[in-house]
């Protein structure tokens, strides 16, 4: 600490851009910047930057660190230098990387309804821009340099300081210039006893993968549906005063919008078997509920079943009154998992469950389930999983380590005692 | 099942938490009055923690699973972080201020305590979710702090004398806020690895989250290298906050939210 002092007023006679650089000549620099990566975006035709993959990142990476490193060490003194690892640069870079994460978080990215004009700047692709990419060097450059001045010569009070510091350099470092090197892909299997390799990226791409998977079962597990009556004019619900619609479930009592409901039966999969509604486990079956509904001020009562309705059959519901229909909702996924074999080669195997949350990990390839067909509901045979690999995320989990550690070393010793007065 | 022994615990726990915290304060006058403070806050704190033992080994999994439960674990970690931070900073409103947020969620447990599932979507279905919503609980409760502070700093300031002890305690409040800020990003993204396969997308909430934190970073560092300029960062804390309340409600009006997973309906 003490090597530069944003405090002290610039010597009166001081012009811009005379040594020390303040806020002044900060801000303009970084708004250059930004700027200059608006100019580039525009002359390139509006598409972004391309980040390069392993091993070019790898190489600008261990070039960016050394050239921090020669700077810090042969040239620490120099007032340049001194001021890229000064306050104003620092406030200067953040605010600049602020403005335009502000930017990234107003503005719909990569949406189809875009503008020329959006394009140009890099708007309409705020995290692939010139100026983003641009502005966190600077704002790299500042955090690297800092870093290094109270790293070398180490001091055990600066720890704090170094775990923030570093940790947000490596994390910011290592997940931007990583993501080129980042491959997310779908494989979509089938309830159909046959193998997969192959899976394809957003763009269509098809990759194989270095593992082979079988789907044996495919599992959703659905929450009940929910009584509501909706008023078929309008195609809303009528809540009364709920705040959220019963679940249906065998006994229920329930008031809604002015009637008494009881369940007096659930079935969560059911079907009309010769005109009696059983349980049935057949595809498409569906879920249903034998409901009583009285109408509390004039005593009219209906009563009959009533069912969701899946991909294959029709819903059915109770006329209430007029336009007022009781229905049970779709069920929503409660849980839904893929029971997979996974062939890592022609002797090893896994029998895997695959969930949401837990994802399964083979040759440096992270295993999600993510989807199904929707339109089948419980009853899709299809299920839809990613799979993801990237090698940067050792370096990042070690950059964000560092910053837990930092964080709780913030919350520990709060402010510094010895804070600057001038 | 258990949950009828609940409002017995919830009860207990309160009791504590009363005498503890008046112990505490009246300690001013009696010091021995002090440790038996401390005790009476860690027995609430054990109360509800065999509450939740107790119900984890009756059910035979982590009780995680329905919102009552998670509303247990928010109460649970509220109480322990505040009472943690007491312990550092020797602030004793934090324990009413805690315990006043711990409430609201045992008195929901104890006006409905279903313990039936309501629907969650699977991804938010994760021993993740509790320790990521109590931290920004906590962090922007103290950040809330932070911004009383900085207009009460305000109010003194044109109308009065500054003290410099106000905007201190408001940097304390800042700094213990934005470590926990920092840890509920960090968790974010971490359980955003488990559940969408990447730790960070630039979902609309999280780089509103993000912008939150940029501002409240460069508050610390101003404020840090221009001690002095009093004026400046009372104005500036007052107006940072906004924007993590921009971030927090306003949200789902944003052009660029419509897709995001933070924005739920209203069932
Ligand atoms: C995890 C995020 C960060 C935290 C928690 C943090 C915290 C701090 C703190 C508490 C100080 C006061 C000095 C001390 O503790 O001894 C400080 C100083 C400083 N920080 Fe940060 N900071 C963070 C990110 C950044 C970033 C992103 C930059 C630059 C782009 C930056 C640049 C600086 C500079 C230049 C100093 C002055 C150091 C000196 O002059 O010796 N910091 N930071």
């Amino acid at each position: 600490m003490g090597l530069t002092n944003g405090n002290s007023k610039k010597e009166e006679s001081g012009k811009l851009w005379d040594y020390p650089w303040k806020y002044a000549e900060s801000f303009i620099i970084a708004i250059e910047i930004m700027v200059a990566g608006i100019i580039v975006e525009a002359l390139t035709g509006g598409k972004g930057i391309t980040i390069p993959g392993i091993p070019v990142n790898i190489y600008i990476i261990f070039i960016f660190a050394a050239v921090l490193l020669f700077l810090h060490v042969r040239y620490r003194e120099s007032p340049a230098v001194i001021w890229i690892s000064s306050i104003p640069a620092a406030i200067s870079a953040i605010s600049i990387y602020a403005v335009l994460v502000l930017l990234l978080g107003f503005i719909p990215q990569n949406s189809h309804e875009t503008s020329k004009f959006l394009d140009f700047t890099g708007l309409s692709h705020v995290k692939s821009s010139w100026s983003f990419v641009l502005i966190q060097f600077y704002f790299l450059t500042t955090l690297g340099m800092v870093t290094l001045r109270r790293a070398i010569p180490f001091k055990k009070k600066n720890i704090g300081f170094l775990m923030n510091h570093f940790g947000l350099w490596l994390t910011l470092l290592a997940a931007g210039l990583g993501s080129a090197d980042l491959k997310r892909l779908t494989i979509n299997l089938l309830e159909d006893g046959k193998i997969n390799n192959i899976a394809v990226s957003q763009n269509g791409e098809m990759y194989k993968m270095p593992f082979t998977l079988k789907l044996l079962d495919f599992d959703v597990v659905q929450y009940n549906p929910r009584l509501a009556i909706v008023n078929v004019e309008t195609n809303k619900y009528n809540m009364g005063n709920a705040k959220s619609l019963p679940f249906a479930v065998k006994n229920l009592e329930t008031e809604l919008a002015g009637w008494h409901i009881k369940v007096q039966e659930y079935l969560s999969q059911a079907m009309l078997i010769n005109g009696i509604m059983q349980n049935s486990d057949s595809v498409g079956s569906n879920p249903a509920a034998f409901v009583f509904a009285k109408n509390i001020s004039t005593g009219d009562t209906v009563k009959g079943w009533i069912t969701s309705g899946s991909y294959a059959l029709e819903p059915s519901y109770l006329v209430l009154k007029g336009t007022d229909f009781l229905i049970l909702t779709q069920p929503e996924p409660k849980k839904y998992s893929s029971k997979l074999i996974v062939y890592k080669d022609s002797l090893t195997s896994d029998t895997v469950l695959l969930e949401v949350n837990k994802p399964y990990s083979v040759k440096g390839w992270e295993i999600y389930q993510t989807g199904y067909d929707e339109n089948k509901g419980k009853w899709s045979t299809l299920s839809v999983l990613e799979a993801v690999n990237d090698p940067w995320l050792p370096v990042v989990y070690f950059g964000i380590a560092s910053l837990l550690c930092g964080a709780l070393y913030l919350f520990w010793i709060g402010k510094d005692k010895k804070v600057k007065t001038n | 099942m258990n949950w009828i022994y609940f409002p017995l615990y919830a009860l207990i726990t309160a009791i504590f938490w009363v005498i503890g915290t008046s112990l505490i304060f009246a300690s001013k006058r009696k010091s021995i009055l002090k440790p038996l403070g401390h005790i009476a806050l860690l027995l609430g704190i054990g109360t509800i923690t065999t509450f939740v033992v107790i119900l984890w080994l009756q059910l035979g999994r982590p009780p995680m699973r329905t919102l009552g439960e998670t509303r247990l674990w928010y109460a649970l970690f509220l109480l322990l972080i505040g009472y943690v931070t007491f312990v550092r900073w020797g602030y004793q409103w934090v324990l009413i201020l805690i315990f006043f947020f711990a409430s609201i969620f045992l008195v929901t447990d104890l006006l409905h305590p279903e313990t039936y599932e309501k629907t969650l979507m699977p991804a938010l279905q994760s021993p993740w979710f509790v320790p990521h919503v109590i931290v920004y609980i906590f962090a922007y409760a103290m950040l809330g702090f932070s911004w009383v502070f900085s207009i009460y700093g305000l109010y003194m300031f044109y109308f009065k004398s500054f003290p410099m002890k106000v905007l201190n305690v408001a940097d304390n409040l800042v700094y213990i806020g934005f470590a926990f800020l920092t840890m509920g990003l960090l968790f974010g993204a971490l359980w955003a690895k488990e559940a969408w396969g990447h730790y960070w997308t630039w979902d609309p909430k999280e780089t509103w989250a993000f912008l939150t934190w940029l501002v409240y970073l460069v508050y610390i560092h101003t404020r840090y290298f221009h001690y002095t300029k009093v004026r400046l960062h009372l104005w500036m804390l007052s107006f940072i906050f906004i924007v993590l309340l921009l971030c927090w409600f306003g949200i789902s009006y944003m052009p660029s939210a419509k897709n995001s997973v933070h924005v739920y309906s209203n069932e």
